[in-house]
């Protein structure tokens, strides 16, 4: 019963501080941008681990959201849309394309599917860099419009925690709900859940679907929100830090994995200088937060009680 | 009316020929059981039929229905389904929920409303799941874990979780496999309450000769893939072919 | 017309290097290693410490260059043993592995970058010259890669023919249990092609180590391409990443004849992505990695 209260405690402390920040922060507006990267960023991990619930581990997820970034791009330099209708084009041209490659590969295992999707992440990352008149090439795009009434950097923050917020409160419904289930039945036993008629393509359709649309949402959002984009930001590299981020912070945790990315990108910023460094300690966290923290952070505050109450409770 | 008709179900994994040109039927309100010596291709056999294995060369019939190339889970929302003989449950999740989750295949809404759907507030599915619970004596174990169960409750839950899937025909992989006597017994006289409930047929896959004999109407002998004898269980148990097959296992009967 | 198929036989043997070592990987543990390239690129740096840095100092090139190559090797193929061990309690989850190999990565890259510094590291190169025959020329050093390359495959195929080491590998990996019921000992040769696979990655890494530089990041345009040929062959088939690797390679050397590096890669992406569309399970997939 006590958990109970902890949960909802910090939940409310957590979304007063995000609002309160910009307040705090009034004198650094950087802090406001490295914020602004983590909201983005975390929204990418919440759609890793929303595939993982449907054993879908998925190297794509970047690309999808550089696909959504583009599409915004292009939408709006080229075609000259709405930039708000735009940024729904840029959830909606990952999504279709996803459901596209799903027509051959939503029915491979767990390992499979992983490479499938590496390998398509490889290749859009070269069209990016060798389709030179249309999509920019090496050198990328530049001069994106932004997007009306979005003007001072403090409302982008609230813009880019809004998205946050409801992108967490859609994953948070949804674990809730009958599908929620559904998905930790699945993910526990398939072959029994099939047995009672339910059907794994449409669990990881679902997850799919949800999971592409926010990528591509989000990189609408930064797309307007640093009105240039260049390949380099779409390496297979910032796909594996997603997953650094996932499990240090804690899988299937929404605050878990907000948690791990906002840490990591704090460290990044703390260690620039450093930067060196950063791979092999990087490296050493994974590793050991792999093998003995397997639950990540979030997991930390569970075992700490429950080796207390273990304590307490001698007879 | 036969309900399950086989015809030539073949299954070859690589040169080795699983199951064999087998043809069975099953006929409406009928237990029949599936026996043999280990390795006989009994589970090959549940698999190919509920749809966890496609046949090499065959076809299968349900309701005359051609289901020999569905995939499992239109199979069991068509009204067969089958249970397992080993990781029977969700083992994380609590007693009640692994019912819940075995009306989802075939009590299907639309993807909206299953997003909207806070699983305990369906009042018709938590009134089925607790009348399941209730067949069989797992009411007060609601809230534990499914892999935290004895064994004999185990099978029972797996059981409910199939015909909470309210289905046509049940295909029971050794369904009282572990149980004490007392525990069978109750066992079987649930499901022969299930069948005058609405499950029409059942088949089972059962090492246990006195179970066997006892409640089937029918008994399918196979050995190495190949079935080698049918009939009525005295007529099984007398059958030369079958002893010769079970020689060396030394059953006994009633 | 021989430049186009000296320039593919290159780009393969490589690769087929490469992918074999990842294949026995997967065979072994059943997971994907996503640290092959980063082993790929601890055999180059093995190589340059020796040969380049003089680590041990010899003036014979061609013994430096054997010795360095021995070693890396060794080296790599011990790290393989000691990736086992840590894989093997992760027997759970695909994604712990999965993270774990890619922990392994950035420990790797981090510690050459850290240890050996940012800039490109160059290996001297045992042979100067270049080889001009029949409609081809070929820089020397090329052609040993060739040449080694050919000799370690034939090698490894003779071994996995017709050594029963060889065989009882190809059991373990494709069935774990009927191959314990045989009496295999699983653990020895589980060990010994996880060392093998990793040394396989080290060898390829030593061989290109003289022909391009050296760097940490050198280990992931090449484990790229040993996933594309995965995926185009069927994880885990031996005839079939042999067969992929070929085809990588040869469709990257017409294509780069005729219309640039830069589209060469996008052709070989693009016949990917239709065999994925088509055969997602690749040209010697089992059915075991598709649902049903």
């Amino acid at each position: 019963m006590e958990r109970f209260g902890y949960k909802e405690i910090s939940f409310s402390a957590v979304v007063a501080f995000f609002l309160i920040f910009p307040v705090i922060a009034a004198k650094e507006p950087y802090l406001l941008h490295i914020l602004i990267i983590v909201a983005v960023y975390t929204t990418l991990v919440w759609g890793l681990d929303l595939l993982l619930d449907c054993a879908l581990i998925s190297c794509s997820q970047i690309a999808f959201w550089g696909m959504g970034s583009y599409t915004f791009a292009l939408l709006t330099l080229k075609c000259g849309w709405n930039p708000w209708l735009a940024l729904i084009g840029a959830g909606v041209v990952p999504t279709i394309m996803s459901a596209l490659l799903s027509y051959s590969s939503v029915n491979l295992k767990t390992m499979y599917w992983c490479l499938f999707s590496l390998v398509f992440a490889v290749a859009f990352h070269e069209m990016l860099f060798v389709w030179r008149t249309f999509l920019g090439g090496a050198e990328g795009i530049r001069g994106i419009p932004k997007l009306p009434l979005v003007t001072s950097r403090t409302e982008w923050y609230y813009l880019a925690f809004f998205l946050l917020f409801l992108i967490g409160a859609v994953i948070h419904q949804l674990r809730g709900s009958r599908i929620g289930l559904i998905l930790r039945g699945v993910r526990i036993n398939e072959e029994l859940a099939r047995s009672a008629g339910i059907s794994i393509i449409r669990c990881r359709l679902v997850c799919l679907v949800l999971a592409n649309f926010f990528a591509g949402i989000m990189g609408g959002f930064f797309a307007a929100y640093t009105g240039a984009l260049s390949p380099f930001n779409l390496e297979l590299d910032a796909m594996f830090f997603l997953y650094v981020y996932l499990i240090v912070g804690g899988k299937g945790s929404l605050a878990g994995c907000l948690a791990g990315t906002a840490l990591f990108i704090f460290i990044r910023e703390l260690l620039g200088p450093l930067g060196i460094y950063m791979p092999v300690i990087y490296g050493t966290i994974v590793i050991i937060f792999v093998t003995l923290i397997p639950g990540g952070l979030v997991s930390l505050p569970q075992r700490f009680l429950s080796h207390f109450e273990r304590v307490k409770a001698p007879t | 009316m036969k309900i399950l008709e086989v015809k030539g179900l073949t299954k070859y994994f690589g040169g080795l020929a699983a199951v064999k040109n087998v043809d069975l039927s099953l006929e409406e309100g009928e237990v029949l059981s599936v026996v043999g010596p280990n390795g006989a291709g009994k589970t090959t056999f549940f698999n190919l039929i509920s749809g966890f294995e496609r046949p090499t060369r065959g076809q299968i019939l349900f309701r005359n229905e051609d289901i020999t190339n569905l995939p499992a889970h239109e199979i069991a929302r068509k009204g067969l389904i089958r249970t397992f003989q080993a990781n029977l449950t969700y083992g994380d999740l609590t007693v009640g929920e692994n019912i819940m989750l075995g009306h989802y295949g075939t009590h299907r809404l639309n993807l909206i409303k299953e997003y909207l759907e806070r699983p305990k507030r369906n009042r018709f599915i938590m009134d089925n799941t607790r009348r399941i619970l209730n067949i069989f004596g797992l009411e007060q174990r609601n809230a534990e874990p499914a892999g935290s169960l004895p064994h004999g409750s185990m099978r029972s839950l797996e059981v409910g979780y199939a015909i909470a899937g309210e289905p046509k025909v049940l295909l029971l992989d050794e369904p009282v496999c572990g149980m004490s006597f007392s525990e069978s017994t109750k066992m079987i006289e649930t499901i022969r309450e299930m069948m005058r409930q609405g499950v029409s047929s059942i088949m089972l896959v059962e090492h246990n000769m006195r179970t066997v004999m006892k409640y089937s109407d029918r008994v399918v002998v196979l050995s190495y893939g190949e079935k080698i004898a049918e009939g009525k269980p005295a007529e099984i148990a007398a059958n030369p072919r079958v002893i010769e097959a079970y020689l060396g296992e030394g059953y006994v009967t009633s | 017309m021989m430049g186009i198929l000296m320039d593919g036989l290159f780009n393969s043997i490589t690769l087929i290097l490469l992918s074999v070592g990842m294949v026995l990987v997967i065979g072994m543990l059943r997971i994907v290693n996503f640290a092959h390239g980063a082993l790929y690129m601890v055999g180059s740096y093995v190589v340059w410490l020796v040969v380049g840095q003089r680590l041990i100092p010899l003036d014979n090139v061609y013994l430096g260059y054997s010795i360095g190559f021995i070693l890396a090797v060794a080296c790599v193929a011990g790290m393989g043993a000691v990736i086992e061990r840590l894989l093997r309690p992760l027997k759970g989850g695909f994604l712990e592995s999965f993270i774990l190999t890619l922990g392994l990565i950035l420990f790797l890259e981090g510690a050459m970058l850290v240890g050996f510094g940012i800039d490109e590291k160059t290996v001297p190169s045992l042979f100067a010259k270049t080889v001009t025959a029949i409609g081809f020329s070929l820089p020397q050093q090329r052609l040993f890669v060739l040449v080694v390359g050919i000799a370690i495959g034939g090698g490894l195929w003779v071994f996995l023919t017709k050594a029963r080491i060889g065989i009882a590998m190809r059991a373990v990996a494709q069935e774990l249990e009927g191959a314990a019921l045989q009496g295999i000992n699983i653990r020895y040769v589980g060990m010994l092609g996880m060392a093998i696979g990793c040394g396989l990655a080290a060898a390829a890494g030593a061989l290109i180590a003289p022909v391009y530089t050296v760097n940490p990041y050198i280990g992931t345009g090449p484990v790229t391409k040993c996933f594309i040929v995965m995926v185009l062959g069927g994880i885990g088939s031996l005839p079939g990443a042999v067969l992929a690797s070929f085809l990588v390679g040869f469709v990257e050397a017409i294509s780069a004849t005729f219309l640039g590096s830069g589209t060469a890669k996008l052709i070989v992406y693009f016949l990917l992505l239709v065999v994925m569309l088509i055969r997602p399970m690749g040209l010697y997939g089992g059915q075991e990695w598709v649902h049903r």
